[in-house]
């Protein structure tokens, strides 16, 4: 039904009926002209039966004026009997329309008796009378069948009448019957589809008020009908759709408060004061951080105020740093800078109270502030910012302290070192032993302390990070035979046998001459020192790994060794066995320690392995490349931070052109 | 026999500088401050000067400058000999004009062998 729409089924509806009443008119009509057509067709049977009857009559007559002419032999008889004849004949033609073969019978029994009626007229007339009676017995046998016949006829005649008139009654009460029989359907078909056809229009119509009061009420999850074809269902279609939106509209609401709230938490949790202005520069939202970090303004923290009151009242009850500015010229900055799209601003207030100040514009022209006090930051700021100029200047003062002592210690060492060689050298000359013996220790003495300054001088360069190296292409082979012209005679010192084994091609090396070679004649020096009557090796190879090309440098001797403890702290200052090897082997204590930290600010590293009695083995090992083009001053930085105590810029890496000879 | 002048404030150095070189066979002029080697410099035209760089009215670099600039005195060979034994110290010291450098404690075996060098490089040329 609901697939049709209203003015259809209501057309649909009419039509049925409509449809309903003409069939029956129509059997109406029809039944009507049947019954006329069976009234008509009585009214014939009765004109028949008249006929029928006349014809009797006529029969009657024509047979009496027969006998009588035969009695009477008249004219008149005659004549009447012909009349009656032809009246009769007029009244058989007519019955004969409906009964041709009764009245064919009839005509012929009429036919015998007229013949013998006749012949007896003329026995008559001949007087022939027992003739003439014997035809008329006869002709009155015939009259007798012709009478019965007529009878039998009109009888016949009169009940088929009967029985038409009879047809057409009861036609009619059929007819009338089923007319009935139809009005009542109708009326009750007509009642049903009524009520079929409202029921259709009302039920969903009903179920639609029932949505539209529900959705009215605010009820979104009331059920809407089904939408059907029709108009109700283009209703049902628009309120589903108007349902949708209701629904949409709340989703999107109670997604915008969640939103809120969560926002409204997340401002609330932040640890930072919050102020949200609108387009207009009015507070839209704030947290209550703001408020605690300014408390004379807490007031003016809510929604509504300007931001041009929220200045003004910082001017008066805040009383920010103007920085030398009028209070109106402070604001006027204040609101330029408002006007950008980003700024982070520091301001500082009476109560040594700093805070910085972001703000950002939104999309909709408003802009956010986060308020962040960095009072504590500030003060740990100017702490550290004291600490690290106490620190620069304290270590300004050590480096001028180094120089000034490297040149006060030096003025007199050169006199006494110069004086006591001229001594010594004098002496020799003379050969006088008990001169020239505890002189050359003066001189000993005096070159050991001068090795001391020279080695603390350079500690404390490496530890300001103002180790300068003058990176340069070196032949290593020839490097390596300059080592052992040095070394040899230490070698011999001690009765040490020095072997070398280096591949003549293995090339050269980028990296600061002067400072390889003091690495490398130092742990050479060393191996000499503890070696007696022993063997020592200096090895030269080429490696490579994935991050670079290497040379590795091996010193290894057989001498006294060293134990684990040792070994930890080789590299550290002054840490050479203990004083008695100092006085015995010479050497300032510095020397491993100084080698490993050029070392490493090459990029390279010294490792060592021994074991008491068993010699020692130290093992260089230096990029190919260091410090080609501009100084690594990372690893500079790794060596300082590595050493040094104080927090002072490295530097003094710069390359120079110059080489000091 | 080669003229050598000496400008030193430090009375000890003197002593042991001009025993050592005269020792070796070198003639030694002495000057005590910056001013007065400049003068000396000048007037008694010696064939190498070692200059202390710390020295009393007009300092050892300065004194290298000066010497640079005055026609009779540019060609002569200036060794700075100096307990001022920092990188940047010799750096300016050969900005200055030095033919060569050597801290104090002088390695005199070291000096010796500079002096012998400049003198044949100059009389070479």
């Amino acid at each position: 039904m609901a697939r049709l729409n209203i003015r259809t089924r209501i057309i649909l509806l009419s039509s049925a009926l409509l449809i309903v009443i003409l069939g029956t008119n129509i059997y109406l009509t029809r039944k009507l002209a049947n019954n006329s057509a069976t009234l008509a067709e009585v009214a014939d049977l009765i004109g028949v039966i008249e006929s029928a009857n006349g014809a009797r009559v006529a029969f009657g007559e024509f047979r009496y004026w027969l006998t009588d002419l035969a009695v009477s032999m008249l004219t008149l008889s005659e004549r009447n009997a012909a009349e009656a004849r032809s009246r009769m004949e007029h009244l058989l033609h007519q019955v004969a329309a409906k009964k041709p073969d009764r009245i064919v019978s009839v005509r012929a029994e009429l036919a015998q008796f007229q013949k013998f009626a006749t012949d007896a007229v003329e026995e008559y007339t001949a007087d022939r009378r027992v003739m003439g009676n014997s035809l008329l017995a006869q002709a009155r046998r015939h009259s007798a069948v012709v009478d019965q016949l007529l009878g039998s006829i009109v009888t016949e005649l009169t009940s088929e009448a009967a029985a038409a008139r009879d047809r057409a009654v009861a036609d009619v009460a059929t007819a009338t019957r089923i007319t009935q029989g139809i009005a009542v359907a109708v009326v009750f078909m007509a009642a049903l589809l009524t009520f079929f056809l409202l029921r259709s229009i009302t039920l969903p119509l009903r179920r639609l008020v029932v949505a539209i009061d529900g959705l009215n009420a605010g009820n979104v999850a009331v059920p809407i009908p089904a939408a059907g074809h029709d108009e109700i269902g283009a209703m049902a279609r628009t309120l589903a759709m108007f349902r949708d939106t209701l629904t949409e509209r709340d989703r999107l609401t109670a997604e915008r408060e969640h939103e809120r709230k969560t926002l409204a938490a997340a401002i609330a949790t932040i640890s930072d004061g919050f102020v949200l202005y609108d387009a207009d520069d009015r507070i839209v939202a704030c947290n209550e951080r703001v408020r605690e970090i300014y408390p004379q303004r807490a007031d003016l923290f809510r929604p509504g105020t300007s931001f041009r009151e929220i200045l003004e009242a910082a001017v008066v009850r805040s009383v920010p740093d103007l920085k030398g500015q009028t209070p109106k010229e402070w604001i006027e900055e204040r609101l330029r800078q408002h006007s950008a799209p980003y700024s982070v601003a520091e301001h500082s207030y009476r109560n040594d109270l700093w805070v910085r100040v972001t703000q950002r514009k939104t999309h909709d022209g408003g802009t956010v502030f986060v308020y962040t006090d960095i009072t504590e930051l500030k003060r740990r700021q100017i702490e550290l910012e004291q600490a690290r100029e106490g620190a620069e200047a304290a270590n300004r003062t050590k480096s001028r302290f180094l120089a000034n002592m490297s040149h006060e210690l030096r003025t007199p060492l050169n006199a006494i070192i110069g004086i006591a060689e001229i001594l010594h050298e004098e002496a020799q000359e003379e050969r006088n032993e008990t001169v020239s013996e505890p002189v050359g220790r003066i001189v000993r003495a005096g070159k050991h302390l001068l090795m001391l300054i020279n080695d603390i001088l350079d500690l404390s360069k490496i530890e300001a990070g103002k180790l300068d190296l003058y990176p340069e292409e070196i032949d290593v082979a020839a490097l390596i035979g300059e080592l052992t012209k040095t070394t040899q005679p230490m070698a011999d010192k001690n009765n040490n046998k020095l072997t070398i084994d280096c591949p003549a091609d293995i090339g050269v090396m980028q990296a600061d001459s002067t400072r390889v070679r003091q690495v490398l004649l130092n742990l050479l020096s060393n191996a000499c020192k503890f070696t007696e009557k022993g063997e020592i090796r200096f090895i030269a190879r080429r490696e490579a790994d994935r991050s670079a090309k290497w040379l590795v440098f091996t010193v290894a001797d057989n001498g006294i060794g060293m134990t684990e403890e040792q070994l930890g702290r080789l590299f550290q200052e002054f840490s050479q066995a203990d004083s008695s090897t100092t006085r015995k082997y010479g050497g300032t204590g510095l020397g491993l320690a100084i080698s490993q930290h050029l070392c490493r600010a090459m990029g390279g590293e010294i490792t060592a392995k021994s074991a008491p009695g068993r010699g020692a083995v130290f093992t260089v090992r230096m990029p190919d490349q260091s410090l080609r083009g501009t100084p690594r001053r990372d690893e500079m930085a790794a060596v300082a931070a590595d050493f040094v105590m104080h927090n002072v810029p490295i530097g003094g890496m710069q390359q120079r052109a110059e080489r000091d000879g | 026999m080669v003229r050598i002048l000496y400008i030193e404030d430090n009375e000890d150095n003197i002593y042991m500088m001009s025993r050592r070189l005269q020792r070796k066979g070198h003639e030694v002029l002495i000057a005590r401050d910056g001013a007065e080697g400049l003068v000396q410099a000048k007037s008694r035209a010696p064939a190498l000067i070692l200059v202390d760089l710390g020295l009393p009215v007009i300092d050892g670099w300065e004194v290298t400058r000066q010497l640079r600039v005055a026609p009779e005195t540019a060609a002569v060979p200036v060794i700075a000999l100096s307990a001022h034994a920092m990188p940047e110290d010799r750096e300016r010291a050969f900005a200055a004009g030095c033919d060569d450098f050597i801290a104090k404690p002088v390695d005199f075996p070291r000096l010796i062998d500079r002096i012998d060098v400049l003198l044949r490089a100059k009389s070479k040329t």
